[in-house]
């Protein structure tokens, strides 16, 4: 009997334990994470995810662009045009990042009649897309980010345009839309235009103005639509499509052109010893004597540092490595003594000839904004319609407000930033003057196409640090004339202490598109095969 | 339809029964020699006849014998065969001895269970502690490797505490956990490995969570390696389970008190460094420039070189020359002799109700790297006591703390802010370059080096000042109720927790490379519990004549809770005070909280018939909370037979022993992770909140609300055969594992809008040979005996499916190339990276312009991580007291890509570059760098490459090392290793009468005293067996790790 007692004490313990209540596994909801997303969430998630994967941050899209219009000069696979499918990471960030959460943020507008958000997200996502295609031409566009479709086809990109440009004046509407309950608006949380829904307009049409002057050597260009934008809204001075970066670097929230170099111990983004001529006015070609007052703004020399390996470029403290260099000292490190990218471009160090030692984190501030559509931009745009298409008012006119505009930028971004360097405004200044006449002289002297060429050549030094436009307006027009690395086309000096240019070579031709991600080519079962980068162009490069 | 089987195995087995006539009855009792133990199950036999019987559950037999029978036969596998004469007595009892190694002994299966290795129809192998702890190895796993066949077991790093990977049948997840569950007494044993930085570019050498396990308080340790094995601890039972009792959770019946010390010392080294080449200093091509490759010229060529600058700043009185001279140590002179000191007691104890056992341990471990160490505290004490007649109540209860202290490793050859590899540039420092000089500037604290700022840290300033420290406790309790209801029926109820406390901090000290020499901290918390309760009823009793049932029908549950926090602060304010409180910033790094439950019911049937024959079922049911409600209840059975053909057959004679045949076939089910079931929308926390606003973003997983168990099933047949009076024994075991509908978090086309998609999906099948060996290869009468256990694995694994049609996915993203990477048809994670174009040949192609490789823009496969087999082989010769044992391992095949043999190669440090004064013509042809297609002549023909490059060209660029293709840093892993050499010499007991000690054993132990690795390049002495992914799925890849260490130790242990 007792044997039983305790028995029967024991199975009881034994079930007590066991017992499993009703519940007792559904415990399967992540208490840490949202389940819910809200629209004033999403919007600065996506602004800052696009301006990051489009800036020259080492190995961004931007970076890679870069490299290839001979801004910047890299070491890595990317030389010698040798990029491959393995390079490509920022097609996944775009497609996984910035466009679901637009996508995401129409979704919750249209329901519940947020429009404005609605129509920014529009806005937005036609940018990303329209950058998308001039990178790679055909991409997954009509099924993209749809539910259910995991391998999405490619559209060709002459496809895809067309539905930008609607989705732009869908976005305007509903940015007008008066109807509209819009309980809530896009404030401060806008990082681009803090809620200005004018702007955002004038920002819309001029991305669609860029559009059609991208295209406009196909049957797409449509002079009446780019009259009808040129006599509406564009964005005016003050009014630049563009993004800007905080100063913390904890979280880091600076320009990650700036934070990756300056905090870093090595120098990954090597100023083109080619922009560098151009500048200068030392290459025989284009802008011949004609010394650039950016100089200063662009970049930033270390002076005065320890004295490292032996440099493949010097000029002065300008020191830099070249493209396509087979030189000895192609390899050489030199984190204290090489050219680092400065102001303008991410926020880096204006250059007041004063800087010793090696430039540090704490040298700058990172803050410039994430170029998309500037005001000068928008001239330098009405410029090539006027001088290319006669479309419009005279060229020279626009050309030489751009040139203004340019400098006027720059200025815009001192009062902007919350550097602590002094830095001088160029707007006015003698230097600016002489240099913006120095230029037009040239141009009223130059051929139709040599005019053409300095457009687009003075639109490239003002893309500096924006590098995607500059890399298509390249490949569509032929200009500003790149460095070829087989026969060195004018590069005058070299290094170390003016020796001569190193010998440089490239065997690959030069890359017309990017090549697709491998994971996309992998994991996509519509997907086309890997393009040839040098032949397989996208539908408005016509110009040979 | 049970029943059935049984009723015809019956009738069929009748007709072998043996015949005997009635005379006398001989009684006896069989006991082991060794502790005196009941032997169940020994064969009882007349010699010259058929007659016989075997010995039950308590040791004793009774045999009818006629008059003319004259002598016994006492058989065992495992035990040496005794002979009796028959006498008057009507009473015969047998002490039998131990032969060669056991293979018929008592192990413990799944869930507690104990049988007889014989009446298992699967492969298990038990590893008793003595059988390692002769190795000066602080890592009880590591000290297993080529003693278990089946098992494959990789070390990451030499450094102090590192982790080892174990995989027991391959890998068969693709991105789960690929290692077996450990059981400890019971309880899961959470064997997690917590990473806090990426070891892409510089992480710690992390330990794995079962470093905290103390080796000397182990009592035996059972590897379950299939399924059918495994699959009643359910859901982690995949990938196989290794069971491990403890002593003092398993305190033994013995009366009075017994207490064992062992006390252990070892020197350490760093295994095997480069053969560096002396006669070339920094430069290339001949000329002397500040680099970090020793491409320069002679050092019999010129004098002096520039005073480096960063010395030259920091002391002027260098002046602004120093003698351009080779160091031929300054790598070795970097590292220390490192030292194991371990000292441990077990004390045991007990009456006639109680037993206790204790042991606390203590392990130093100072590495060959400065201020590297790992050092582990334990204490373990349990016991079980008989509370009333039947009732037994047992618990036991473990406090470990450990405490681990190591540097940076892996790349460093990237430029974000917060990356610095202490290993970076130390294997390959320029062979001029000084290391002797001060490491730290004087002014600033800053690291000092040749060729800095920023290119590395210095070695000597990075150990001592970029620490990993990590303090973990683990608190283990189990307690136990048994019950024995009926002669045939027990109860008993088992409830355990694991709880492990990890605290951990990352410094990057002020003066570093990294964080723009401004110095951060990561603070990485992290608390796992587990409990786990199982209700067990055991039945065990002959149903019928000769058939026996010992069934088991269960209820076990389990909780498991993941804490985590982890902090990172930017910029250090004051120096040397590592607290949060002294950054200027601090922002979240990432904290989860999950948890998850499941329970399980289950059976496991055993029939045995006339101990020749033996059935085994098993099922069982778990229902977990990862998985959708509608798909969480899910059932796997399995199957297994043991037929003891020689027993069956009655076969004895000094050639075959016994022969066993088995073949099993079960399925494990397994659930999910926590949380991946429900949408959810992230904050955002990189680089947010951005100038103070806060962002969230649409997750880049896709989660699937359909998602379903995953099963694995495994076939699996062997053998046991022991020939020639016991003297050889083999067993073998094939078997062929597939895990399909993998719950899998796998990669999908961004273009869908996510990165990543957790569903079901794809399928890795893992084939395999099994063969364990042992061999008394000579035995004499005075206690000489030469034994050899030989262990054969090889598993060939297989990617049968991928998900929806893709062609591969990427195992881990890494550095691009190269990756590891699943495709059909291809074994797990083979490594995918950059390649140089060839004609249809197979010939290189050419740039004309150079004279060098052309790259091309696809990738391809260029190496298979998994080898193609692993063979151990464990020599003991023993004579009297003394024994000399010694361990060989070899391992065959297998590719890795190693950045230390590129980097070694490219920076012209070794031997191997030294002949460099002659320029070389690479075989191959010219091709079009632009289509990859070779250039033809006026006759269609090839051109054969004539265009010099020097040997500075072969290993820096388009190439062979640096800069190359990836393709040429593969290389083939396969290694022969003298892994452990040992004396030992046990004292005499007769010795000892006089004074208070019962034994005494003296050790000398060396570890890992030589390898060869053929196809490694002759002077890089480069050991392929450094893992730099830890004990992660990543396989083959090294990114500058810890080489590995060599010991040479002496043990000591006293029993009073």
């Amino acid at each position: 009997m007792m044997k039983n007692i305790k028995f029967i004490s024991f199975l009881a313990i034994v079930l007590l334990f066991a017992g499993c209540q009703k519940g007792w596994l559904d415990i399967n909801n992540d208490p840490d994470q949202p389940t819910v997303a809200k629209v004033d969430l999403l919007l600065p998630s996506a602004e800052q995810r696009m301006a990051n994967d489009l800036s020259i941050g080492y190995q961004n899209l931007g970076y890679k662009a870069g490299v290839y219009i001979h801004q910047i000069v890299t070491r890595e696979s990317l030389d010698k045009y040798g990029i491959s499918g393995g390079d490509i990471t920022f097609w996944d960030d775009l497609y996984a990042r910035p466009i679901p959460d637009l996508d995401k943020i129409i979704e919750i507008g249209k329901e519940k009649d947020y429009m404005q958000y609605v129509g920014v997200a529009k806005i937005l996502k036609a940018y990303v897309y329209s950058q998308m295609v001039d990178l790679w031409g055909s991409i997954p566009f009509s099924q993209a980010d749809s539910i259910g479709i995991e391998s999405p086809v490619f559209d060709p990109g002459a496809a895809i345009y067309p539905s930008l440009l609607k989705m732009i004046d869908e976005g305007i509407a509903d940015i007008t839309n008066s109807t509209a309950v819009n309980e809530f608006k896009p404030s401060d949380n806008d990082l681009i235009y803090k809620g200005d829904m004018d702007k955002w307009v004038r920002a819309a049409n001029t991305l669609k103005l860029k559009l059609y002057d991208q295209v406009r050597l196909t049957p797409m260009f449509d002079p009446t639509a780019v009259n009808a934008l040129l006599a509406g809204k564009l964005i005016e001075e003050g009014g630049d499509f563009m993004m800007w970066f905080g100063t913390s670097t904890n979280p880091d929230d600076r320009n990650p052109g700036m934070a990756d170099e300056y905090s870093g111990s090595q120098i990954s983004t090597y100023i083109s010893p080619w922009f560098f001529e151009i500048l200068k006015g030392m290459n025989p070609n284009i802008l011949t004597g004609i010394n650039d007052p950016r100089i200063p703004y662009y970049w930033c020399n270390q002076s005065g540092g320890v004295t490292e390996a032996s440099p493949e470029y010097m000029d002065g403290d300008f020191v830099s490595i070249y493209f396509g260099s087979d030189g000895i000292h192609r390899d050489a490190g030199g984190r204290s003594t090489f050219t680092m990218v400065g102001f303008y471009p991410c926020g880096g160090r204006y250059d007041d000839g004063k800087f010793t030692g090696t430039l540090g984190a704490a040298d700058a501030t990172g803050d410039a904004p994430m170029r998309f559509i500037t005001y000068p931009d928008r001239l330098f745009i009405e410029a090539e319609l006027a001088l290319e298409q006669g479309i419009g008012s005279d060229a020279r006119t626009h050309f030489e407000d751009a040139l203004t505009a340019s400098f006027k930028l720059i200025d815009n971004i001192i009062d902007g930033s919350a550097t602590t360097q002094t830095i001088p405004h160029l707007s006015g200044t003698t230097a600016v003057t002489d240099y913006i006449t120095a230029v037009m002289a040239d141009y009223d002297a130059a051929t139709k196409d040599k005019q053409f060429e300095l457009i687009m050549t003075e639109k490239w030094i003002q893309h500096w640090g924006s590098s995607i436009d500059s890399y298509t307006d390249y490949r569509r027009t032929g200009y500003p004339i790149m460095f070829d690395a087989n026969s060195n086309n004018g590069l005058q000096s070299g290094g170390p202490n003016g020796s001569g240019p190193v010998p440089t070579s490239c065997s690959r031709g030069y890359v017309v598109a990017f090549p697709y991600p491998n994971t996309e080519l992998d994991l996509n079962v519509n997907a086309p095969k890997q393009r040839s980068i040098t032949t397989d162009k996208v539908f408005w490069d016509v110009n040979n | 339809m049970r029943k059935i089987t049984i009723m015809l195995a019956f009738l069929f087995f009748a007709g072998l029964n043996f015949a005997f006539a009635q005379t006398r009855t001989i009684n006896g009792t069989v006991k082991s020699a060794d502790d005196g133990t009941a032997l169940p199950g020994v064969t009882v036999r007349v010699k010259g006849t058929t007659v016989g019987t075997t010995t039950n559950l308590d040791g004793k037999y009774s045999l009818q014998v006629k008059p003319d029978y004259r002598t016994l036969v006492f058989s065992f596998v495992g035990m040496k065969t005794q002979i009796f004469t028959i006498g008057k007595s009507n009473i015969i009892d047998v002490e039998m001895q131990a032969s060669a190694l056991a293979i018929d002994e008592v192990v413990v299966t799944a869930i507690g269970i104990s049988r007889q290795t014989k009446a298992l129809g699967y492969a298990v192998t038990t590893v008793r502690p003595d059988k390692l702890d002769q190795e000066a190895q602080p890592d009880m796993i590591r000290s297993l490797a080529g003693k278990v066949a089946g098992v494959d077991i990789t070390s990451s790093s030499g450094a102090p505490g590192s982790s080892t990977r174990i995989t027991i049948r391959g890998n068969s997840s693709f991105y789960g956990n690929n290692q077996p569950l450990f059981i400890v007494d019971g309880v899961p044993y959470s064997n997690n490995n917590f990473t806090t930085s990426d070891l892409n570019s510089g992480g710690g050498a992390y330990a794995s969570g079962i470093s905290t396990l103390d080796p000397n308080d182990i009592k035996s340790m059972t590897i379950l390696k299939g399924a059918a094995a495994a699959a009643l601890y359910g859901s982690r039972a995949s990938n196989g389970v290794v069971v491990i009792e403890t002593k003092s959770g398993n305190a033994e019946v013995k009366k009075g008190i017994e207490i064992t010390i062992s006390s252990g010392f070892a020197a350490e080294k760093i295994s095997n460094l480069p053969d560096y080449q002396n006669t070339y200093g920094a430069g290339s091509n001949f000329v002397y420039n500040n680099y970090n490759g020793s491409w320069g010229p002679r050092f019999d060529s010129r004098d002096s070189i520039p005073t480096w600058p960063m010395y030259r700043a920091a002391f002027p009185e260098m002046g602004d020359s120093v003698p351009y001279v080779a160091q031929p140590n300054n790598v070795s002179g970097l590292f220390q002799t490192g030292h194991v000191a371990e000292n441990s007691i077990t004390i045991t104890g007990g009456n006639k109700n109680t037993n206790v056992s204790m042991t606390a341990s203590l392990l130093g471990n100072d590495g060959y790297i400065p201020n590297s160490s790992f050092k582990r505290k334990s204490v373990n004490f349990g016991g079980n006591t008989i509370l009333s007649d039947g009732l037994v109540l047992n618990g036991s209860f473990g406090y470990t703390t450990s405490t681990q202290i190591g540097g940076r490793f892996g790349n460093n050859q990237s430029s974000a802010a917060g990356t610095a590899s202490s290993f970076a540039r130390t294997l390959w420092l320029a062979r001029n370059w000084n290391m002797s000089l001060p490491y730290t500037d004087p002014v600033t604290g800053e690291s000092l080096t040749p060729n800095g700022p920023g290119q590395f840290d210095n070695p000597l300033w990075s150990w001592q000042h970029n620490t990993i420290t990590t303090n973990v406790d683990r608190m283990v309790f189990n307690v136990g109720l048994h019950y024995k209801i009926t002669d045939f029926l027990n109860a008993k109820a088992l409830f355990g927790s694991n709880t492990f406390f990890q605290r951990r901090q990352e410094i990057i000290d002020i003066g570093s490379r990294a964080e723009d020499g401004k110095g951060s901290l990561t603070d990485d918390d992290v608390r796992t519990n587990e409990i786990e309760g199982t209700f067990l009823l055991a039945f065990n009793k002959d149903l019928f004549k000769g058939i026996h049932l010992d069934a088991r029908a269960g209820y076990s549950l389990n909780q498991r809770t993941v804490n985590r926090k982890s902090i990172f602060g930017k910029v250090l304010i004051a120096p040397d005070i590592f607290t949060m409180d002294n950054t200027n910033s601090v922002t979240p790094n990432g904290s989860t909280n999950s948890e998850r439950r499941l329970y399980g019911l289950f059976y496991d049937m055993s029939f045995s018939f006339k101990h020749y024959l033996y059935l085994n079922l098993t099922g069982r049911n778990d229902v977990s909370s990862t998985l959708p409600v509608k798909n969480r209840s899910y059932f796997y059975p399995g199957f297994s037979t043991s037929f003891i053909l020689s027993q069956a057959l009655g076969i004895e004679n000094d050639v075959l022993n016994f022969l066993k045949l088995r073949a099993s076939w079960a399925k494990v089910g397994s659930d999910a992770g926590p949380y991946l079931i429900n949408t959810i929308y992230p904050l955002r926390t990189v680089s947010f909140p951005f100038m103070g606003i806060p962002g969230q973003t649409v997750s880049n997983t896709l989660l699937d609300p359909n998602l379903t168990p995953e099963f694995t099933k495994e076939l699996e047949f062997g053998t046991d055969i022991a020939l020639f009076n016991n003297r050889v024994r083999l067993d073998v075991t094939w078997y062929n594992k597939v895990t399909s509908d993998q719950i899998v978090t796998i990669q999908i086309p961004a273009s869908s809008g996510y990165n990543f998609f957790h569903t079901n999906a794809g399928a890795i099948q893992n084939r395999g040979w099994e063969i364990g060996l042992d061999l008394v290869p000579l035995q004499f009468d005075n206690g000489f005996k030469w034994n050899i256990y030989a262990t054969f694995t090889k598993n060939v694994s297989k990617v049968t499916q991928l998900p929806a049609g893709n062609k591969r996915v990427v195992l881990a993203g890494l550095f691009g190339d190269p990756e590891p990477v699943f495709e059909v048809g291809q074994p797990y994670g083979i490594l995918r990276g950059s390649v140089n174009y060839r004609d249809d040949n197979g010939n290189l192609l050419i740039d004309p312009s150079t004279g060098l490789l052309i790259l091309s823009t696809e990738l391809q496969t260029i190496g298979d991580p998994n080898p193609d087999y692993l063979m151990g082989m464990t020599n003991t010769f023993s004579y009297k007291g003394f024994a000399l044992n010694f361990v060989i391992n070899y391992t065959h095949g297998g590719d890795f890509y190693s950045n230390s043999i590129v980097s070694l190669l490219g920076r012209g440090v070794t031997k191997d570059t030294k002949d460099r004064e002659s320029n070389y013509v690479i075989p191959g042809f010219y091709g079009d760098p632009n289509t990859g297609k070779p250039l033809l002549d006026a006759n269609g023909k090839e051109i054969p490459n004539i265009t010099q490059v020097s040997e500075n060209d072969l290993y820096f660029g388009n190439s062979f090392a640096i800069n190359a293709a990836s393709e040429w840093g593969v290389y083939d892993a396969t290694v022969l290793r003298l892994s452990n050499l040992s004396i030992s010499y046990e004292i005499p007991k007769k010795l000892l009468t006089k004074i208070p000690i019962t034994g005494l054993t003296i050790t000398f132990t060396g570890n890992n005293l030589w390898f060869f690795a053929p196809h490694i390049p002759k002077y890089t002495n480069f050991d392929p067996e450094i893992n730099g992914y830890g004990n992660s799925n990543v396989q083959g890849i090294e990114y500058s790790n810890a080489p590995s260490v060599r010991r040479y130790g002496v043990n000591l242990r006293i029993t009073l």
